[in-house]
C-alpha cells in the first residue's frame, strides 16, 4: 500500500518536474543564476577589500528572495494549470485519488524549488569564494532550514491555490512569506501598549501564524556566527512538518469537494 | 509566460540595483584618501534641482538611511537594536544596551540607555520555545556591557552613504571617528571631513570634529584646528539654542571644550579663559570649562 503510494506520488513529481523542464522553468533559473554571476564579477573586477559583510549579506539575501519567488511561481500553478488544459480528468482517471495528486504535485513544486535554492546558493558560493570570502559551516546549517521554509512555502501555496485565483493565490503567498517577520515584529512591539484582552488575542495570532523568519539564518553566515546547536534544525524541521501536514490536509478538504 | 517575465523583471530590478550599489562601492575604494572631493554649494544645490535627482532624491537618501542601520549592525555582530517604548521606559522591562567601556570607545556612537534589543531576552520574553528559536537562528547576545567589533569592515559603508546622500552630517562625522580609530590615519580622517564641510559649510558637528582631530593627541596642530572650532562656535551661537538637535548641542558644547584647550596647549591663556567663561554662560555644568578657569584663575596684570 505504501509502496504503491510512494510510486504514485513520485511519478506525480516527477511529471511535475518533466513538465517544468519542458516548459524551461528552469532556464529562468539559470538565467537568473548567470545574471548573479555577472554582478558579482562586476564587483570582483574593482575589488572587494572592506566590503566582505555587505556582499554575503546582499548575496544572501537575493538567494533567499529568488528562491522564494521560484517556489511560489512553481507551486501555484501546479493545480491550477491541470485544471485550465483539463489534463486534471485523464490524471484523475486513473487510480489516483485528488489527495494523491496534491501530494505529488507538492513533492515535485519543492523537488524545482530545492533544485533552484541549490542553484542559487552554489552561484553565490561560488562568486563569493573566487573573490576568497568564506561562508563556513553554518552555511550548510543556513541551506538546510531554507530548504525547510521552501517546502513550508510550497504547501501554502499550494494551499491557497485550491481556494483562490492564480494570480492573488501568487500575491497572498509572496506577502505572507516575505511579510510574515513584519507582523511578529510588531506584535512584539505593540504587546506592552494594548489592553490585556487584545494582548492576548495578539499572542494567540502570533503563536497560530507560520514563522517562516525561523528558517532564515542569513544574517548570522553574513556576520560569521557559529553554527547553531543540533537540537534548533531538529525542531523547526518537527515545527516544519506540523504546518506541511495542515496545509496539504486543508487543501485536500477543499480540493476533495472541488467541482472541476 | 507573463509569469516568467514577471520573475525576470523582478530579479533583474533586484540585481541591477546590487551591481549599482556594488558599481559605487567599488569606485570609492574601501579605503578613503586623497584630499577633499566634495562638490560647491552652487554644483550641489544645481544637481539636486535636476529632474533626475528630484525622483531619485528620496531614494539617496533612503540609501543613506539603510546603510547607517547596516553600519550599525555591524560594529553589534549582526544584533539588531531598536529605541525604548514610553510603555517600557515605565515599566523597566527591557533588556538594557550599553558599552562594556562605558561608551569611550573610540569612533563608536554612545548608547544612552534608551536602546533595547529588537529580540528580548528569555526573561523578558513571553514567547517560551518561539523566543528561544528566535535567538538561536538570528543573530543575539545579552547587549548590556558590549563591545563593538572593528569597525574597518564598515568603513566602506560610510562613503557609500555620503556618495548617496552628501548632505548626510552623521555619515562624516562618526565614518570619520572610525577611522581615527587607526591613529596612523587621522590625516585621512581629516580630508573625509573636510569634504563633508564643503558640502555641509553650516554643520557645527563637521566643523567641530575638525577642529577637534587637528587638536587632539595624534595631531597637535593647534593652530590649524582653532579656526575650525572658531567656525563650530560661530555657527552655534547664530542658531536659536532651542532649535539645534541633540547633535548640534553635544557638538557646540564640544566646540567650546576643544578650544579651550586647544588654546591651553597652544600657551593663550587668556583666550582660553574668555572661551571657558563664554562656554560656561550656555553650559554652566560643563567640567572642562569649570576645571580649566579653576586651575587658571584670572588674576590681575596677569595675562595667564
Amino acid at each position: 500500500m505504501i509502496a504503491r503510494k510512494l510510486t504514485i506520488w513520485g511519478a506525480l513529481a516527477q511529471g511535475a518536474i518533466l513538465e517544468s523542464i519542458r516548459r524551461k522553468d528552469m532556464y529562468v533559473a539559470v538565467i537568473l543564476a548567470l545574471v548573479m554571476i555577472g554582478a558579482a564579477a562586476t564587483i570582483g573586477t574593482f575589488g572587494v577589500h572592506g566590503l566582505e559583510i555587505f556582499l554575503k549579506d546582499t548575496a544572501l539575501n537575493v538567494v533567499n528572495l529568488l528562491s522564494i519567488l521560484m517556489a511560489v511561481l512553481f507551486s501555484s500553478r501546479q493545480i491550477a494549470e491541470e485544471v485550465s488544459r483539463r489534463t486534471v480528468y485523464p490524471l484523475l482517471a486513473r487510480p489516483i485519488g485528488r489527495g494523491d495528486l496534491l501530494i505529488g504535485k507538492f513533492l515535485g513544486a519543492f523537488a524545482l524549488s530545492a533544485l533552484s535554492l541549490l542553484l542559487f546558493a552554489l552561484v553565490a558560493w561560488g562568486a563569493l569564494a573566487c573573490y576568497g570570502l568564506s561562508l563556513g559551516v553554518i552555511f550548510l546549517q543556513y541551506l538546510l532550514l531554507r530548504l525547510f521554509s521552501l517546502a513550508l512555502i510550497c504547501a501554502m501555496t499550494l494551499m491557497l491555490s485550491v481556494f483562490i485565483t492564480p494570480s492573488a493565490t501568487i500575491t497572498m503567498a509572496l506577502l505572507l512569506a516575505v511579510g510574515s517577520q513584519t507582523f511578529g515584529r510588531a506584535v512584539m512591539l505593540v504587546d506592552q501598549t494594548v489592553s490585556p484582552n487584545v494582548q492576548i488575542l495578539l499572542r494567540g495570532v502570533y503563536v497560530a501564524l507560520l514563522h517562516l523568519d525561523f528558517f532564515d539564518m542569513h544574517e548570522k553566515v553574513s556576520y560569521g556566527w557559529k553554527p547553531v546547536p543540533a537540537w534548533v534544525p531538529t525542531e523547526l524541521f518537527f515545527y516544519a512538518l506540523l504546518y506541511i501536514g495542515i496545509f496539504l490536509i486543508v487543501a485536500f478538504l477543499r480540493f476533495r469537494r472541488q467541482a472541476l | 509566460m507573463t509569469e516568467r517575465l514577471q520573475t525576470i523583471a523582478c530579479a533583474a530590478g533586484i540585481l541591477l540595483a546590487l551591481a549599482g550599489v556594488s558599481g559605487v562601492a567599488s569606485h570609492v575604494g574601501p579605503i578613503m584618501e586623497g584630499g577633499p572631493t566634495g562638490i560647491s554649494m552652487a554644483e550641489q544645490e544645481r544637481v539636486d534641482k535636476a529632474a533626475s535627482a528630484s525622483l531619485l532624491g528620496e531614494f539617496r537618501s533612503s540609501t543613506a538611511d539603510f546603510l547607517w542601520i547596516k553600519v550599525d549592525a555591524y560594529v553589534h555582530g549582526g544584533v539588531a537594536m531598536r529605541g525604548v517604548t514610553q510603555q517600557e521606559k515605565q515599566s523597566g522591562t527591557f533588556d538594557k544596551v550599553g558599552s562594556g567601556d562605558g561608551g569611550k570607545e573610540n569612533g563608536n556612537r554612545e548608547h544612552r540607555g534608551d536602546e533595547t534589543t529588537v529580540i528580548p531576552s528569555a526573561s523578558h520574553d513571553w514567547r517560551g520555545w518561539y523566543g528561544n528559536i528566535e535567538r538561536e537562528v538570528s543573530p543575539y547576545q545579552d547587549m548590556n556591557h558590549h563591545t563593538h567589533k572593528d569597525p574597518k569592515e564598515a568603513l566602506p559603508l560610510f562613503r557609500l552613504m555620503t556618495v548617496s546622500n552628501p548632505h548626510f552630517i552623521p555619515g562624516y562625522v562618526v565614518g570619520a571617528a572610525m577611522i581615527a580609530r587607526d591613529h596612523t590615519k587621522v590625516d585621512e580622517a581629516i580630508a573625509f571631513l573636510l569634504e563633508g564641510a564643503k558640502n555641509n559649510p553650516n554643520s557645527i558637528e563637521i566643523a567641530e570634529e575638525i577642529g577637534e582631530l587637528y587638536s587632539g593627541r595624534y595631531k597637535r596642530q593647534y593652530e590649524a584646528g582653532m579656526p575650525y572650532l572658531v567656525k563650530a562656535i560661530v555657527l552655534g551661537r547664530g542658531r536659536d539654542r532651542t532649535t539645534l538637535t541633540e547633535d548640534e548641542d553635544e557638538a557646540f558644547e564640544n566646540a567650546y571644550r576643544w578650544a579651550v584647550l586647544n588654546r591651553r596647549e597652544a600657551g593663550d591663556f587668556a583666550i582660553a579663559r574668555k572661551v571657558a567663561q563664554e562656554g560656561l554662560k550656555l553650559y554652566p555644568e560643563d567640567v572642562v570649562c569649570k576645571e580649566f578657569l579653576k586651575e587658571h584663575p584670572e588674576q590681575p596684570g596677569n595675562a595667564h
